[in-house]
């Protein structure tokens, strides 16, 4: 995805779409737009927006972390019809599409993934009977119906463009490929987010130094014990009596 | 009201109040409050952390409705108005449909039920609204154990 | 307890303790057989789609409501729309919040408690309108009819000001939409361009221009979609940006050229650079020959006003004026001057800087054209007669329509002169209020007025959707239904993409809530007048569609929208415009008349008085006003205002980002505590807090803790002598941290030309603190 804070008017149109599309609870959040400054950079007073979602990175550190055992799972390509057959936890990366997604069948709702992702993309809604992590999907389940994403859909000023990275004819390839977007990394956190921002120089240097993520948080998640795995698969039978 | 209290153990003393008293007393706690009404008496707004009318916990309610063949007259209430899912109780004891009732209680109603509960005695309520929530959950409760049991 | 005897007792109870509540005549029946829709599909995919149009804000941009087994789950643009396609705000898409709010109105109610207390009880509708209906004739009959008055914003309210008309009161309509906001730029418009070019609506094609100025406008924190889309796509297609406002605003942030003026002296800066174009003929001589009339006079007007003039009285650097007005001259007759919409600033000279505006457009032909102001396009729409209640009401011997200000009967009754009347009986007694769609207490300055004024009241009602001020202050509250829950009047959009459609329901109304058309019919009846003949408005929509050469069963075929060729230009040669002249009037004879400037002159504004600052204030994109504010989802993305203050000013008196603080407004009002926003992006002489929130009411400040009402601030305000309308950006504030009064230094040095404005209690000043 490649958002244009050109167009981007801080209107918080796509972070109540996506709360409404999904029926996400007050409290917690699949996407959400910061605003920043006015503020003083070396380019000119800076007024502008962070619409921030899960960046389905190319090293998605919250699969790394996930404790839940591997099960070997069949993808097929959207695109080909071509099979492929991997290893997956209960989160992982679509060898096809990129996207990042979660099992929930599967999950067990430690909550390490939350800890581990540098963007705080993630929550755990502790409110469920079963808690499950969740996140933004890209909209997986509607772009298979044929439909856009829902913060794309409600975008008023057309600011974010939604495609086919490895489309060398699509819109979002061409930016990225002209080498004008920028991405939210720093030198610490590197990890390859899909989400781009391209813009006025004031207001990409003014993101980039808010909201580029310089802690790698994912170090620091405690592997889940025997124990809490066991509590969480208690929980879960729990529930189901 | 009074037999009830007494079948379950709780001293009310005297009670005495006015219709307007609890007109008022009912609107303020249900139907409409400055700031909000602090006990909104649908599961919608209990389950799942939604707080809005018409969510999960309505589709719950339809739901077991449905299984026993019944759907609600009333067309102005949400399906999930509490009197509506004790009627629901009190239906389903006639029909000794004991494991719908075991599951409706357990996996919906007291679930929701207990939270708005506290939500009724935390808004300063009038007594007589105390009460009766305080009875209404002591029977349920008391309902599952003995269903369930 | 025996298993069965307690399962009987639990039976019982169970049904008594249901019965207290609904009579228990049972409460279920067997089963029909559900229509196998949503087929379980995830989020809002496979929903039922209807058309709608939404009306969170006054916009109505068109809708589609999804509906998967009865339930709202998602709103969306109605894809048939050229305006916004599928495309709504923040807050259209909340209105799935709002309607399954479980704070909504949802039965009639009365007041038990005070007025103000917020105590109801529930009543039945007969109960309810009986009740209203039996006061509006007590009150008639004691008072005279023009004791009625209706206060009325939005679609729920049109039926009913049929109502009030119908019983003769002069006061049957008093929009806060004109006395609180555009007055004074549509009354500027009409009078020199012969059209209302700003009211609802602004004609102006950013779209396709080449240059825009935004003067205080600031869009994209105020969103009405198509308006935004479009100035984006201008913005898109190289249109160069200026921007005229003492904060640094979203549109600021994209700006080529930002002047950060002294608030109040926005004429002067159009004068001097109509000044600057005349002199170095820099404007379209053409146009102004064959279209507009009295040039000279403007010419001989503006001939002092230069830019070395008007430099030291705006605060601003006069090549960076210069270079403004350049690149707007350049981009002609493609030059977007944007006429402004909320208008009612500081009350002396809001019609003139409106009318400077319009000025500016026609020297440079900007007008009828590709990018420049335009005209609307006609929509073929009938009128039902069932719709109208009939009834022209007389002018009072003594009337607050035409004694007070010379163009307020264009409008309306002037708010603050209603105000006036209900607390002192001049020029007669008001002694009922009707209130649809208003929050009265956050909408007309000073509220403290408004509050003793309610209480003078014989009898005071409301229409409205959720428990708000309105509703606390009133007798008997009627539940509305939402939008969503409703049809209302046909719409037709006569912009730059024109179409015409219908609001219809998308859900059942839920509770007891009652569509606009059936309050005002029911309440017509028992007032005995002849008028909503139709059951059903239905009626009245078809009729309203035939000339279009539709019904509401083609329209729904189509989509529920049906697109209209765009009329917004016009050749040079066939530019007539519905002036006496059949010109643009750049001096408006009209005001002449009624001894107003005919043409704009710059009326200084006073200054904030030392160790004060001027507050102003403005919109969220996520916000309607304070309609929205008990929307959850909408609360959730902004949940506080904060005060903008100047980084310097801060520096100064040593107060940081994030601090909470108190305002106290030159009347010795106090605010509720608010956070800074300590930034460069605002002038020093001003504090910023955008509209709506933080409520007096202690009630309502449970729920929303945080914030601070600018309209609680709000208590000095001067009415605009064109039309009545009130000022809203003349009050001035210091800031109380702890129990230390903090004077706001004085960093921008003030002209001779524009006075201090003089605090009328003196001890306030004293109370000064550190410095």
């Amino acid at each position: 995805m490649v958002i244009d804070l050109k167009r981007c008017v801080g209107c918080h149109a796509c972070a109540i779409a996506c709360r409404a599309e999904w029926g996400i609870p007050v409290g917690y959040r699949r996407n959400w737009v910061h605003r920043l400054g006015p503020e003083k950079t070396p380019h000119g007073l800076s007024y502008t927006f962070y619409p921030g979602l899960c960046n389905h990175c190319d090293d998605p550190k919250c699969v790394s972390v996930c404790p839940v055992d591997p099960e070997e799972r069949t993808f097929k390509d959207p695109k080909t019809g071509k099979k492929k057959t991997i290893a997956i936890h209960a989160t992982f990366k679509h060898p096809f599409t990129g996207a990042v997604l979660i099992d929930k069948t599967r999950c067990i709702g430690c909550g390490s993934c939350v800890e581990a992702c540098p963007y705080g993309a993630r929550y755990l809604n502790e409110e469920l009977d079963d808690p499950k992590a969740d996140k933004c999907t890209f909209c997986v389940e509607r772009l298979e119906a044929g439909e856009q994403p829902a913060c794309v859909k409600t975008c008023i000023t057309k600011a974010r463009i939604f495609g086919d990275l490895s489309d060398k004819s699509s819109q979002v390839h061409k930016i990225v490929a002209s080498g004008k977007a920028i991405r939210l990394t720093s030198k610490e956190v590197n990890i390859g987010p899909n989400v781009y921002y391209t813009g006025l120089k004031k207001d990409t240097h003014l993101l980039i130094k808010k909201y580029a993520p310089h802690e790698r948080k994912w170090e620091n998640v405690m592997a889940p014990t025997r124990r809490d795995i066991i509590l969480a698969a208690v929980r879960r039978l729990k529930t189901a009596v | 009201m009074e037999e009830l209290a007494e079948n379950a153990g709780i001293e009310i003393g005297h009670l005495s109040f006015t219709p307007e008293e609890l007109q008022q007393a009912y609107t303020r706690l249900f139907i409409n409050s400055p700031g909000g009404i602090p006990a909104p008496p649908y599961a919608s707004v209990y389950v799942a952390g939604q707080g809005l009318l018409m969510q999960e916990g309505y589709g719950q309610a339809q739901d077991f409705y449905q299984r026993a063949g019944l759907e609600p007259l009333n067309k102005e209430e949400p399906a999930d108005f509490l009197p509506v899912e004790l009627f629901f109780v009190a239906v389903l004891l006639e029909k000794k449909a004991f494991d719908l009732l075991s599951e409706f209680l357990g996996t919906h109603l007291l679930k929701w039920f207990r939270i708005f509960e506290e939500r009724v005695q935390a808004a300063n309520p009038h007594p007589y609204y105390s009460l009766l929530a305080r009875l209404t959950l002591f029977y349920l409760t008391k309902l599952n154990e003995e269903v369930f049991g | 307890m025996k298993r069965r005897r307690f399962l009987k007792l639990s039976a019982s109870a169970c049904a008594a303790l249901a019965a207290l509540e609904l009579q228990g005549k049972g409460m279920f029946r067997p089963a029909v057989a559900s229509t196998g829709d949503a087929q379980g599909l995830p989020g809002s995919l496979g929903a039922k789609e209807i058309p709608s149009v939404c009306e969170m804000c006054f916009w109505r941009c068109p809708i589609v409501g999804k509906v998967k087994k009865g339930r709202l789950v998602k709103i969306e643009g109605n894809p048939k729309s050229p305006a916004n396609d599928t495309r709504v705000c923040a807050r259209g898409n909340s209105g799935v919040q709002l309607i399954y709010d479980p704070d909504r109105l949802k039965y009639p109610l009365k007041r038990t408690g005070k007025r103000g207390e917020g105590k109801w009880a529930r009543i039945s509708w007969d109960e309810a309108l009986d009740e209203v209906a039996h006061n509006m004739n007590k009150v008639r009959d004691k008072y005279g009819p023009h004791a009625l008055a209706y206060f009325d914003h939005g679609a729920s309210a049109e039926f009913m000001r049929g109502i009030f008309k119908a019983l003769g009161t002069e006061n049957y309509t008093n929009e806060p939409a004109f006395f609180q906001c555009v007055g004074p730029a549509a009354l500027a418009f009409i009078k020199t361009m012969g059209y209302i070019t700003s009211g609802t609506r602004q004609y102006v094609d950013m779209k396709n221009a080449k240059a825009i100025l935004l003067v205080a406008s600031h869009i994209g924190e105020n969103v009405h979609v198509s308006h935004v889309s479009e100035y984006m796509e201008g913005l898109s297609k190289g249109a160069k940006l200026v921007v005229v406002d003492p904060r640094f605003s979203a549109p600021a942030g994209k700006a080529d050229i930002y002047l950060p003026i002294r608030p109040g002296t926005d004429t002067a800066l159009l004068l001097a650079w109509m000044n600057f174009i005349i002199e170095k003929g820099l404007y379209d001589k053409d146009f102004v020959k064959s279209h507009c009339t009295g040039f000279d006079d403007v010419k001989a007007a503006v001939k002092k006003c230069t830019i070395e003039w008007a430099a030291p009285i705006c605060d601003l650097k006069p090549e960076d004026m210069k270079k403004a007005i350049i690149t707007l001259a350049e981009a002609r007759p493609h030059v977007a001057i944007h006429p402004g919409r909320h208008a009612t600033w500081y009350g002396k000279g809001d019609t003139s800087r409106h009318q400077a505006l319009g000025m500016l457009a026609a020297l440079f032909g900007a007008v009828g054209v590709p990018g420049g102001l335009y005209f609307p396009t006609p929509v073929k729409k009938g009128h039902s007669e069932c719709a109208e209640c009939g009834g022209e009401p007389e002018t009072p011997d003594e009337s607050i329509q035409e004694d007070y200000y010379p163009f307020a009967s264009m409008f309306g009754s002037p708010t603050s002169k209603l105000v006036e009347a209900s607390l002192t009986g001049k020029p007669y007694p008001v002694k009922l209020w009707g209130i649809n769609g208003v929050n009265i207490l956050q909408t007309i300055p000073d509220p403290y007025k408004t509050m003793e004024a309610i209480n003078k009241l014989d009898f005071i009602f409301c229409e409205e959707i959720m428990p708000t001020e309105t509703a606390m202050w009133s007798d008997i509250v009627l539940p509305g239904a939402t939008y969503l829950e409703r049809y209302d009047a046909v719409y037709s959009y006569d912009l730059l993409t024109p179409y015409i459609t219908v609001r219809q329901p998308v859900v059942k109304p839920m509770f007891e809530v009652k569509s606009s058309y059936w309050i005002a019919r029911q309440l017509a009846k028992r007032l005995g007048l002849e008028c909503f003949q139709a059951k059903d408005i239905r009626e009245i929509i078809e009729e309203e569609l035939k000339p279009a050469g539709l019904s509401l069963e083609s329209l729904n075929k189509k989509g529920g929208l049906v697109p209209i060729k765009a009329k917004p230009y016009r050749k040079r040669k066939d530019l007539k415009f519905k002036t006496e002249s059949g010109k643009i009037n750049l001096s408006v004879t009209d005001f002449e008349d009624e001894d107003l400037d005919p043409i704009p002159k710059f009326i200084p504004t006073p200054a904030p008085p030392k160790g004060y600052a001027r507050l102003i204030y403005g919109r969220v994109p996520v916000h309607t006003f304070s309609r929205t504010m008990n929307n959850k989802w909408l609360h959730n993305e902004w949940p506080e205002n904060q005060l903008w203050l100047n980084d310097e000013v801060a520096g100064k008196i040593g107060l940081k980002d994030g601090e909470e603080v108190v305002l106290e407004n030159q009347d010795g009002y106090k605010s509720l505590p608010i956070k800074l926003k300590v930034t460069p992006g605002i002038r020093a002489d001003v504090v910023y807090m955008a509209h709506g929130y933080g409520s007096r009411s202690k009630m309502l400040t449970k729920a929303f803790k945080k914030g601070a009402s600018d309209q609680f601030m709000i208590t000095e305000y001067i009415n605009d002598p064109f039309m009545g309308a009130s000022s809203h950006r003349t009050n001035f504030v210091r800031i109380i941290k702890g129990n230390k009064v903090i004077n706001i230094p004085d960093l921008c040095p003030i002209p001779p030309q524009i006075p201090r404005f003089k605090l009328k209690n003196a001890a306030s000043a004293k109370t000064g603190g550190k410095k």
